[in-house]
C-alpha cells in the first residue's frame, strides 16, 4: 500500500479555473498582509523602527535627494559605522546598492518622501507569504499554499524583523524557497523524473531553471548575503539528497558547460560587491561549541540585548493549538518519504527542513555571530507553517489510504481541517499580530511631531559636515536611540549619542562643526504623567546640569518645543 | 491580447493584472493616491523588467510572474545603479535602465535566439 501524491492539481501549471482561484488566494493574502503590516503607519505617518530602520531609510533617501547613487556614503551616514569595513575603509557601504536604490526608486515613483518607502518596506517584508504560497501551491496545490501563506502573514518573528528595520535581510532570506524551487525544477528536469511537466531533457537539465536559480541567487546576494547563504545551503542539501535518491550526480558534459556559464554570470554580477561583505566587521567572531547542535533554534540567553525573548522562543511563534498540526506534518512528511513512490516533492521539503537546521547552526562551523544568525530564524517559519498547512491535505489522504475511506469523506475532512486551521490561525496569531502591529511604535518610542519639526530645521541650521551630539540617550535610556537616528535621517545631518568624555576625538570629525542637542521634549511628555513625574524631574535635572556646564552663556541656534541646539566652540574632556 | 516583439500579453496574464488592480485599490483605500502609486510602482519596477525576458521562455505565467518579482527586487535597481555611474541623474538613469531592458529584451535577445536557431538548423 502507498500514499498517493497530493499534487494532482499542481501538474502542468494551473487549469483555467484553478488559475483564478490561485490569483484570488494571492490577492486575499496580499490584502490581509498589507492591512496588517501597514498598521504601524496607517494613522501615524511619522517614521518608526529601530536604528537599522533609520539607517536603511537614510541611504535610500540620500540617493533620491541627491539624484545620485554613489558607491560611497555621504558624511552624515558614513560616520555612523565609521571604519566598519576593513577592506573598503571609511564611508564604505554596508550592503550592495539594490536595497537602498529600491527605496529611492519608490520615493521617486511613489511621489512622497516617507509613505512609499514604508509601503515598500512592508510589502518587501511580507513577500515571504507570497514566496511560500508560490512554492507550496506549485508543489502541493493552492489550498496548502494559502494556509501556509496565511500563517506567515501573522508570523510574529517576521513582523518583529520588519519592525526592527531589518527588511533587507528579510527580503533576501524570503527568496530562499523560490530560488531552491527553481533549482529543484532543474534537478527534476535533469533526472527526467518529474510528474510530466518539467520537460525531461535527457540528462542535461532544463537550462531555464538552471539560469533562473543563479539569477535568483544573484538577487539574494545583492539584497543581503544571508539570503544567498541560506539558498546555497538549501540547494546543496537538495542536490545531495537527489543524488542519493537517483544514485547519480546531476552532472553531464552539457550540464557542466551550462553550469559554468551560470556561475560565470553570477560571478560577474557579484564580484564588484564582494569586498562589502568580506570587509565586514561582523564576520570572524568566536565560534560556539558543538553543544548547540543539540538544540533546534536559538536560546533567548544567547541573543540577550539584541532580540527580545519572544523573537526566538518557539512558543511565541507557534500557538499551542498549532503544535498538533506541526507534529502531524513532520510525521506525515517522513511517512510520505518512505511510502510515496514519486517522493521528490517530499524530498524538497526534507531538504528545506535540514537546511534550516544547518543554517541556524552555522555559528558552530564558521565565525558568524548569533545576532546575525537569529534573523534567519524566519526560515524555520517558512518550513514549519508549510508543514502545518500540509497536514490539512496529507492527513485526510493518509487516513483515506490506511482506512480505505471514500474520496468524498476524505475531501470533506480536508476542507474541514483547512477551515479549522484558518479559524485557529485567525483567532490566535491573527488576533495577537493585529494588536501588536496596531500598537507598534504607538507612543513615545516613535519620533514625535516636534522632534520631526526640529529635525527638518536642523538641515538648514547646520552645515553638511556637522556632527550633532545628543547626550540624552545615556541619561534617559536606550529607547531614545532610534529616535535620535531618525533625526539624523530626516535632517540629513549626523546626530550621534554623547556618553561623556572626549569630544570629536576621532579623525572623521571636522572639529569646527560640532553641535550639541538638548532634547527635553520626551522628558516633558513623561512629566505630564503623574506616574513618571519624579523620574522625569531627575532626567531633566541631569540634562540641565550638563547643558549649563557646557553652554551657560551661549545663545542656542534653535530653541523651541523644549529642544535646544548649540554650536560647540571649545574642546577637551567634558564629562556628562 | 497584444503582442510586442515576441512578448505576448496573453490571456493568462489577465487574472494577474486584475489581481494587481485589486491590490492597488486596497492600497488606495488605505493610503490614498500615494498608496495606489506605490503598489503600481512596485509592480512596474520589480515585476515588469524581468518579465520582459522571462516572457520568452516556456515557463507558465505563474512562474514567470513570481520569478520576475524575486529577480526584479535585487537586479533591476542594480541596472539603475550601473547606468547612474554613467548618467548624472538617478531619475534619468531609472528611465534609461527601463528603456535599456526593453531594448535588450525586444531587440537584442530575439536576434540572438534567431541566430542560434539558424545555427542549429
Amino acid at each position: 500500500m502507498g500514499l498517493e501524491s497530493a499534487s494532482g492539481n499542481a501538474k502542468a501549471g494551473f487549469t483555467v479555473s484553478s488559475k483564478a482561484v490561485a490569483v484570488a488566494a494571492i490577492t486575499v493574502l496580499f490584502i490581509v498582509s498589507l492591512f496588517l503590516w501597514t498598521l504601524p503607519f496607517q494613522k501615524n505617518r511619522l517614521p518608526f523602527g529601530e536604528g537599522d530602520s533609520a539607517w536603511h531609510f537614510a541611504i535610500g533617501d540620500s540617493i533620491a535627494h541627491n539624484d545620485k547613487a554613489a558607491f560611497r556614503l555621504p558624511y552624515y551616514i558614513g560616520v555612523w559605522y565609521y571604519g566598519f569595513n576593513k577592506i573598503l575603509g571609511p564611508f564604505a557601504p554596508e550592503y550592495p546598492p539594490p536595497s537602498h536604490a529600491n527605496y529611492a526608486l519608490m520615493q521617486v515613483l511613489g511621489g512622497e518622501r516617507f509613505l512609499p518607502v514604508f509601503i515598500y518596506r512592508a510589502v518587501a517584508s511580507f513577500l515571504g507569504v507570497l514566496a511560500v504560497f508560490f512554492v507550496i501551491s506549485r508543489l502541493f496545490g493552492v489550498l496548502p499554499g494559502f494556509l501556509a501563506g496565511l500563517g506567515l502573514s501573522f508570523s510574529l518573528r517576521e513582523q518583529l524583523t520588519y519592525l526592527f528595520g531589518q527588511q533587507p535581510t528579510l527580503t533576501a532570506v524570503l527568496i530562499t524557497p523560490v530560488a531552491s524551487y527553481a533549482w529543484y525544477k532543474y534537478l527534476v528536469s535533469f533526472y527526467g523524473a518529474g510528474s510530466g511537466d518539467e520537460g525531461s531533457t535527457g540528462g542535461s537539465g532544463n537550462k531555464v531553471y538552471l539560469f533562473l536559480s543563479f539569477t535568483l541567487l544573484a538577487s539574494q546576494f545583492l539584497l543581503h548575503l544571508q539570503g544567498f547563504v541560506a539558498s546555497a545551503v538549501f540547494i546543496a542539501v537538495l542536490t545531495a539528497l537527489m543524488a542519493v535518491r537517483f544514485r547519480k550526480l546531476p552532472v553531464s558534459k552539457s550540464s557542466l558547460l551550462h553550469l559554468g556559464v551560470a556561475v560565470a554570470l553570477f560571478a560577474v554580477v557579484a564580484a564588484p560587491f564582494i569586498a562589502i561583505y568580506a570587509g565586514s566587521a561582523d564576520i570572524n567572531v568566536p565560534r560556539l561549541g558543538f553543544k548547540r547542535l543539540f538544540e533546534w533554534g536559538i536560546s533567548p540567553s544567547l541573543v540577550q540585548g539584541s532580540f527580545p525573548p519572544s523573537f526566538v522562543e518557539f512558543s511565541a511563534e507557534y500557538p499551542n493549538v498549532l503544535l498538533p498540526f506541526l507534529a502531524a506534518g513532520l510525521v506525515l512528511l517522513l511517512l510520505r518519504l518512505l511510502l510515496v513512490k514519486n517522493n521528490l516533492k517530499e524530498l524538497f521539503m526534507l531538504s528545506w527542513l535540514i537546511s534550516a537546521f544547518i543554517v541556524l547552526h552555522l555559528d558552530v562551523f564558521i565565525g558568524i555571530g548569533l545576532n546575525r544568525l537569529a534573523r534567519m530564524l524566519v526560515l524555520e517559519n517558512y518550513i514549519f507553517y508549510s508543514l502545518i498547512a500540509l497536514t490539512a491535505v496529507w492527513l485526510p489522504q493518509a487516513l483515506s489510504s490506511f482506512l480505505k475511506i471514500g474520496s468524498r469523506i476524505s475531501s470533506a475532512a480536508k476542507y474541514g481541517l483547512a477551515a479549522m486551521l484558518v479559524l485557529l490561525l485567525v483567532s490566535t496569531s491573527g488576533e495577537s499580530s493585529y494588536s501588536s502591529l496596531k500598537g507598534a511604535y504607538g507612543s513615545i518610542d516613535r519620533i514625535t511631531p516636534v522632534q520631526a519639526e526640529f529635525a527638518e530645521s536642523l538641515n538648514s541650521l547646520v552645515p553638511e559636515g556637522a556632527y550633532v551630539y545628543d547626550p540624552s540617550v545615556k541619561i534617559v535610556g536606550q529607547w531614545r536611540y532610534p529616535k535620535m537616528r531618525w533625526m539624523l535621517a530626516i535632517s540629513q545631518r549626523h546626530v550621534g549619542r554623547y556618553d561623556g568624555g572626549e569630544i570629536a576625538g576621532e579623525g572623521s570629525f571636522d572639529k569646527s562643526q560640532i553641535y550639541f542637542l538638548f532634547d527635553y521634549s520626551d522628558i516633558a511628555l513623561f512629566a505630564s504623567s503623574l506616574q513618571y513625574q519624579q523620574q522625569a524631574a531627575a532626567w531633566a535635572s541631569q540634562l540641565q546640569q550638563l547643558e549649563q556646564r557646557m553652554f551657560n552663556n551661549t545663545a542656542p541656534l534653535y530653541n523651541g518645543n523644549n529642544i535646544r541646539l548649540y554650536k560647540y566652540e571649545g574642546f577637551g574632556g567634558v564629562a556628562a | 491580447m497584444g503582442s510586442l516583439g515576441g512578448f505576448r500579453i496573453g490571456s493568462g496574464y489577465v487574472p494577474w493584472i486584475c489581481g494587481v488592480a485589486v491590490m492597488a485599490a486596497a492600497a488606495f483605500f488605505l493610503f490614498g493616491l500615494v498608496g495606489f502609486r506605490s503598489i503600481i510602482a512596485f509592480a512596474v519596477l520589480f515585476v515588469v523588467p524581468p518579465l520582459m525576458f522571462l516572457g520568452k521562455t516556456s515557463l507558465d505565467v505563474e512562474e514567470k510572474i513570481f520569478f520576475s518579482l524575486f529577480i526584479g527586487l535585487g537586479l533591476f535597481s542594480l541596472v539603475v545603479f550601473a547606468v547612474n555611474q554613467l548618467l548624472p541623474s538617478f531619475r534619468l538613469s531609472a528611465v534609461a535602465a527601463f528603456v535599456l531592458v526593453v531594448l535588450v529584451a525586444f531587440l537584442v535577445v530575439p536576434k540572438i535566439l534567431q541566430r542560434r536557431q539558424q545555427k542549429l538548423q
